[in-house]
């Protein structure tokens, strides 16, 4: 919305500036930009000026030499290709020394023959973005005025960005009024003269949805000479209102729209078959636009019709069937108030968004449409004649909406605002808003001018006195509140724990879109179950929910690659939804905690070899996170098939018999297809599980020497190492404290399938020195069980 | 050559031997030949007994005095001689000490988890509890509950994205104000943090990005405590004191509502580039929860009030550390991650 200064202050004087613009800011109009008028800034040098004769320039196809009078005793000689420089002609004239917004106008010679200026189009004059030819004054506009003073160019436009439930401030009268809030003033409403009617041409119109549209207003206008141009001084106001004129009948309909907020329409009455009516479409009815667009519409979408056929899209756009053209001479007027549930959303749907739309969608005063009918008369019959015929008005009054009293306590204000504002000032911004208010017992009863649709109840007549107060006004109260628990319980693990945990241990967070790419969550999980589709994604790389915050991960890890970073590793947080069956109704959202991780192991360094990661690296990572929860070794890791894990390189990850999530080696095949040629792995956590730590328990600490042996035993290679940890444990009993496999071994003195795995066992009790003898029969135990069991041998 | 003469020239050879020992070995061999089981001193103190019994003590003597003071000048050349050798093993193992040290790699903390962090702490001081919500939401949580009527304008200020007519993904953090008052009885102190979408890409959208909610409801909430939380709030987060006001705005969940600029921290307000040459940034949209909100919360406004806020936690980083571009934070690029 723009707002021209000068056409407010036929309103309401506005004051300073600047400080006008703070006001309505602070007040919910937000004025996002103030800037002058017009680009012509030279007061003096551009003078209206009257082309007086034109003759062909001797070496120029295309260029006259035009006479000029700028109302001096010399007339000027001035070189011009604009087609329409023609005998007669008023127009800007740039005198030499003049500055116009993109030149300077100095004496030239021009093939030979001097100009003594330049004459200016709009576009020269910093009045539009483009045009055709010179300027085309009025025939009022008098010779040797500048050009700066005839348009008025000193003033200024005041750019809003308005919230959507301020329909009523889309128009100069709208924004008037809210200074008049703000300012403590009250606004000159200029008197309306009903316009009397000379014929007595009168169309029927029929009210067929009254719901929709309660009040139809129209008038017919015969012999309207529609081959005058819209005066310059409406075509400025339109332009400062950023419209540009399109015909007379156009421009005054704009016109009256942009004053007081009322879209109105024009039809060429010859082509009306019949009367008017306003009904709900017929499923599939067809309009042809103005716009040269057809649509196909419903019975939610309402029309204007004759007797025949739908006529125009109402409160949206007009048909191309009825439109003005050049042939006009009789036309019907139309303002009408079509409710805003009725229009609301259905331009979007169909793709558009009109001048009309914007405003119905946001509601207009339901009582303005005979003004805008008698203020457009007024215009029309005084610039392009013609015979008016008397006022149509087809009205339901019963469903024109109407503001019912409120009640506003004196204390509704204080308990809102959590501050006092006198009784008197409240009152007199309701007033001068165009309330109406009547003091009664309990408080004021006020009821809201028929422009406001956004006041329903005490807490809006509670915004608008406080927003006209302002809101900096209010002395900030601050409180601390004691948290009336512990945020936070000592075994409570919180996410940023884990993060810092991540970090600890060598990982980048990173944030990706819970949106990804079907095609690669495809290939990385095309067996298990559906992704959920978004029906209207942004692209179709963003077009279903990520089931797995591998599938992000992964491709950044690519990026990071083709961008020479040599060690990856990649952690995130997050959620992902999973779905059983095609019913986004019954998904789940579970939050999890994911790496990736490729690349070397340690940073390109002189005192460390450079080594890559493998699977060993991952875990060992893990084994650092998951003793912020549990100790280590509650977290057991099983095979895994699942097909994102090359074979045999794959594992769940068990808690307390349930699984918690997998690590692994993404498929060399799928990294391929990620321009991945690294060994890739990566791990995936339900964050849940890993939450809830345990408070240490303490246990005596051993005064006796701890006793330490190895055993290198030699055992088929099909057997997990887990295994024989359990069993030397469950086997040695309780004075073993500690096992640690220390080295692995495969080679040509072994046989066929086995593997020879080194342990270190020690030994302590809490009661006294172990002696050789009880420690060999413990070993002799263990390898009898072991033997005896799982094909086990001390190495020889 | 008198016995005391040649007593005291084994003691001085001996001692100019020991002199000129350069290891221990040397030493050790020197050792030997005086004080060994065939040494000179000891063949010298074998020669006692066959000595007349008046010259016994005083040979005896000068032999033993001679032999102290040949073990004194082996241990002291000893000492002598370990310092230089265990000189001579530490200037081999001298190092230097410019070269780097053997580093592991440290990760970071993505800068949303950071600010988020320190917005969780401020918010804890004063008594708010952080809480989540669905990020697939219905319409109902999403708009109706939050008084946006399936035609209101304000969904148009919403792209929504769909995943069928009823559920879509959360376009702010505001649903969880609604389900958390129907599960929990005021007084509610809460903030909900979290990513909401909106379909709109370009140079200051991303389709996806992270809001902060606030929401209070007690007895004798206003405005002005409204007020006193934000200013704080913006005050310790940006541990400056720049000025903040509250400007008259709407959002159809609260009643009155209001945007809050602040004075820029760049340009102490008197116009930049970061704020437009307005001298204020817009941070932050809030307001006393629209009764009819709380009415879907199960609260009763004629008892109780409440006032809500929400923030964009991307908004807040970039003005807080520099950056310059929305679309870095979810690109994943490891220049960019290794920074925070």
């Amino acid at each position: 919305m723009h707002a021209s200064i000068s056409w407010l202050k036929q309103w309401v004087d506005p004051g300073d500036i600047e400080k006008l613009t703070e006001q309505l800011t602070l007040a919910g109009l937000e004025v996002t930009r103030v800037e002058s008028a017009g680009g012509l800034s030279d007061q003096i040098n551009v003078v209206v000026g009257q082309i007086v004769s034109c003759v062909q320039h001797p070496d120029a196809d295309r260029l006259q030499i035009c006479e000029v009078d700028i109302g001096q005793k010399a007339n000027l000689s001035i070189i011009c290709g604009a087609p329409n420089a023609r005998n007669g002609l008023l127009t800007a004239c740039a005198k030499v020394g003049a500055t116009l917004p993109n030149m300077h106008v100095e004496s030239t010679s021009i093939r030979g023959i001097e100009s003594q200026g330049m004459l200016c189009s709009a576009m020269e004059l910093g009045l539009d973005t483009s045009s055709e030819g010179i300027i085309e004054f009025d025939h009022v506009a008098p010779v040797g005025q500048s050009v700066f003073e005839y348009l008025k160019l000193s003033d200024s436009i005041i750019e809003f960005e308005l919230t959507p439930n301020r329909g009523d401030c889309l128009s100069i009268l709208g924004i008037a009024r809210e200074i008049a809030g703000i300012q403590n003033t009250s606004i000159q409403q200029p008197e309306i003269q009903p316009v009397v009617a000379d014929i007595v041409d009168v169309l029927s119109v029929d009210l067929m949805a009254v719901q929709e549209c309660p009040r139809y207003v129209g008038r017919v206008l015969c012999g309207v000479d529609y081959s005058q141009k819209t005066p310059d001084w409406m075509v400025e106001r339109l332009r400062r209102s950023g419209l540009r004129n399109i015909n007379l009948i156009v421009d005054i309909t704009n016109y009256v729209m942009l004053e007081i907020g009322q879209p109105m329409h024009a039809f060429d009455l010859k082509r009306i078959r019949g009367g008017i009516q306003v009904r709900m479409a017929s499923q599939d009815e067809i309009v042809g636009l103005l716009d040269g667009n057809e649509v196909k519409l419903d019975p939610s979408y309402l029309v204007i019709a004759d007797d025949e056929r739908a006529i125009a899209l109402a409160g949206i756009m007009g048909g191309a069937d009825t439109a003005i053209t050049e042939e006009s001479d009789t036309i019907f007027l139309e303002a009408a108030y079509f409710s805003a549930d009725s229009i609301r959303g259905k331009a979007r749907k169909l793709g558009m968004q009109t001048d009309a739309s914007y405003r119905f969608e946001r509601g207009v005063d339901p009582e303005i449409q005979v003004t805008a009918i008698e203020m457009a008369t007024k215009l029309i019959v005084g610039i392009a004649g013609g015979s008016p015929g008397p006022l149509i008005e087809a009205i339901s009054e019963e469903n024109i909406p109407k503001n019912s009293p409120i009640l506003l306590e004196p204390d509704d204000i204080q308990r809102v605002l959590g501050d006092s504002i006198e009784p008197i000032r409240s009152e007199s911004i309701l007033l001068n808003l165009g309330f109406k208010v009547e003091q009664q017992k309990e408080g004021w009863l006020a009821t809201a001018p028929s422009w406001r649709f956004d006041i329903q109840s005490s807490y809006d007549l509670v915004e608008e006195v406080g927003r006209c107060f302002g809101y900096d006004a209010i002395e900030p109260r601050v409180r601390s509140f004691l948290s009336n628990k512990l945020v936070k319980n000592e075994t409570r693990v919180t996410v940023h724990d884990i993060k810092l945990r991540m970090m600890e241990i060598g990982y980048h967070e990173a944030v990706t879109y819970s949106f990804v790419d079907p095609t690669i969550q495809d290939l990385l999980f095309s067996t298990n179950g559906y992704s959920i589709p978004l029906k209207n994604p942004i692209a179709e790389n963003m077009s279903v929910m990520r089931k797995s915050l591998w599938t992000g991960l992964l491709e950044a890890a690519s990026k990071n690659l083709n961008r020479q970073e040599k060690q990856i590793r990649l952690f995130e947080e997050g959620a992902i939804f999973e779905v059983s069956q095609r019913d986004c109704e019954s998904h789940q959202e579970k939050q999890m905690l994911a790496g990736v991780a490729c690349g070397t192991i340690m940073p390109r360094q002189w005192a460390s070899k450079e080594s890559f990661i493998d699977f060993f690296d991952v875990k060992g990572d893990l084994n650092n996170l998951f003793s912020l929860t549990r100790a280590p070794s509650s977290f057991l890791f099983e095979p895994s098939d699942l097909s994102i894990f090359q074979p045999g390189q794959g594992a769940d990850i068990l808690l307390d018999n349930q699984t918690i999530g997998k690590i692994g080696k993404l498929h060399p095949a799928h990294a391929k297809q990620l321009d991945i040629d690294l060994d890739v792995f990566m791990f995936e956590l339900e964050m849940k599980y890993l939450l809830n730590s345990a408070l240490p328990q303490f246990t005596d600490v051993s005064r006796f020497p701890p006793v330490h042996r190895d055993l290198a035993l030699v055992v088929e290679e099909e057997i997990p190492v887990k295994f024989l940890e359990d069993e030397i444990h469950h086997s040695a009993g309780n004075l073993l404290k500690n096992v640690i496999l220390f080295d692995v071994f495969r080679g040509k003195n072994l046989r066929k399938n086995t593997k020879s795995m080194a342990f270190g066992l020690t030994f302590q009790s809490n009661f006294g020195n172990l002696t050789a003898q009880e420690i060999d029969k413990l070993i002799e135990k263990v390898l009898q069980d072991l033997k005896s069991k799982m094909f086990v041998d001390l190495r020889e | 050559m008198s016995v005391e003469n040649s007593i005291q020239a084994i003691e001085n050879s001996a001692t100019e031997l020991i002199g000129r020992t350069n290891s221990l070995v040397d030493l050790e061999a020197v050792k030997i030949q005086y004080l060994g089981k065939n040494g000179i001193v000891t063949q010298q103190l074998k020669r006692i007994s066959s000595l007349p019994a008046e010259e016994r003590k005083g040979f005896g003597q000068a032999v033993n005095h001679t032999k102290i003071q040949i073990s004194e000048r082996i241990r002291e050349r000893h000492e002598c001689l370990e310092k230089i050798s265990l000189n001579q093993q530490f200037s081999d193992q001298s190092i230097d000490v410019t070269l780097p040290g053997r580093v592991k790699t440290l990760g970071t903390i993505h800068p949303i988890s950071r600010t988020l962090r320190r917005m969780e702490q401020i918010f804890d001081r004063l008594g708010f509890h952080a809480v989540e919500g669905p990020e697939i939401e219905n319409d109902y949580y999403n708009f109706e509950a939050l008084n946006i009527s399936a035609n209101h304008p304000a969904r148009a200020m919403h792209d929504t994205f769909y995943i069928d007519d009823h559920v879509l993904l959360r376009t702010h953090t505001s649903p969880v104000q609604v389900r958390f008052m129907q599960a929990h009885e005021p007084p509610i102190r809460i903030i909900a943090p979290g990513k909401v979408f909106r379909c709109d890409s370009d140079v200051t959208h991303t389709p996806m990005f992270h809001q902060l909610e606030g929401l209070s409801v007690d007895l004798d909430v206003t405005f002005a405590d409204l007020k006193g939380v934000i200013i704080h709030f913006i005050h310790e987060f940006f541990e400056a004191e720049p000025k903040v006001r509250f400007r008259s705005s709407y959002f159809p969940f609260t009643e009155p509502s209001a945007e809050v600029d602040m004075g820029c921290v760049f340009c102490g307000g008197k116009g930049c580039r970061i704020c437009k040459h307005t001298g204020w940034i817009e941070v932050l949209g809030c307001g006393m929860v629209h009764p009819e909100v709380l009415k879907h919360g199960k609260i009763d406004p004629s008892q109780y009030s409440g006032y809500a806020f929400g923030l964009g936690i991307e908004r807040f980083t970039m003005l807080r550390y520099g950056v310059s571009d929305l679309r870095y934070f979810f690109n994943s690029e490891l220049s960019f991650l290794r920074q925070f």
